[in-house]
């Protein structure tokens, strides 16, 4: 069983190796008139990375759009919560308004019962008098 | 009957012109806290309209930022997927 662990493990980490597989130290070599020759691996190991390179970049410039969208989707947020919290207060005001205007009415409502209570006994005394 | 009748206005007519105002405040302020809790109502029917109106542009804007990072992943796992040939540097 650890005979199969270990050569399962081995050959993972050969296949590993065979992916990249440029040694950059040795795979490249500086020719006389200063040009550099490449072995194949180390060609296509660039051609990887300048690959990856473009795909990144094009990325990066998908996520900024990304970001952007997102920057938006929060200043609506923001605006929403304002929008809530400006109502909220402006409801506040008209409920100070409502209830001061609620009691004072009530003691308006008790004054004239009282006025129309002592007019109606003021004329029935009046009536009575005759 | 008549005569006591216009005895009694003309005494205390007074009075019912000075309950008359008083009344009449009575009900304008009623008519003023149900004016003021209609258009409380309004504000709050305009707010969730235009929270509404934000809410979906918040969605739109998140789906579509959502949409373009899932374009983007996609297809630079599909770029990556695709062996480099030997020709890379001419094309």
């Amino acid at each position: 069983m650890k005979k199969l662990i270990a050569t399962a493990l081995i050959a993972i980490s050969l296949s590993n190796v065979a992916m990249a597989n440029c040694d950059f130290s040795s795979g490249i070599t500086k020719n006389a008139d200063g040009s550099f020759t490449y072995t194949r691996d180390c060609h296509l190991k660039v051609g990887e990375m300048k690959r990856d390179l473009e795909v990144a970049n094009t990325q990066i410039g998908e996520y900024k759009k990304v970001i952007d969208l997102k920057d938006l989707a929060l200043v609506k947020a923001n605006e929403r919560a304002d929008l809530w919290m400006n109502t909220s207060f402006k409801l506040q005001d008209r409920m100070n308004v409502i209830d001061d205007m609620k009691s004072k009415n009530q003691w308006l409502m008790f004054g004239l019962g009282v006025l129309t209570t002592g007019v109606a006994a003021y004329a029935l005394n009046q009536t009575l008098r005759r | 009957m008549d005569e006591k009748i216009k005895g009694l206005w003309s005494k205390n007519k007074l009075f019912f012109f000075l309950l008359l105002p008083l009344i009449a405040l009575w009900f304008a302020r009623n008519l003023i806290i149900d004016l003021l809790v209609s258009s409380g109502n309004k504000l709050v029917g305009d707010a969730t309209e235009e929270s509404n109106k934000l809410k979906s542009e918040q969605d739109i804007a998140n789906a579509k930022a959502d949409q373009i990072k899932a374009d983007a992943d996609a297809a630079a796992a599909a770029d990556k997927a695709e062996p480099v040939g030997e020709d890379w540097n001419k094309k």
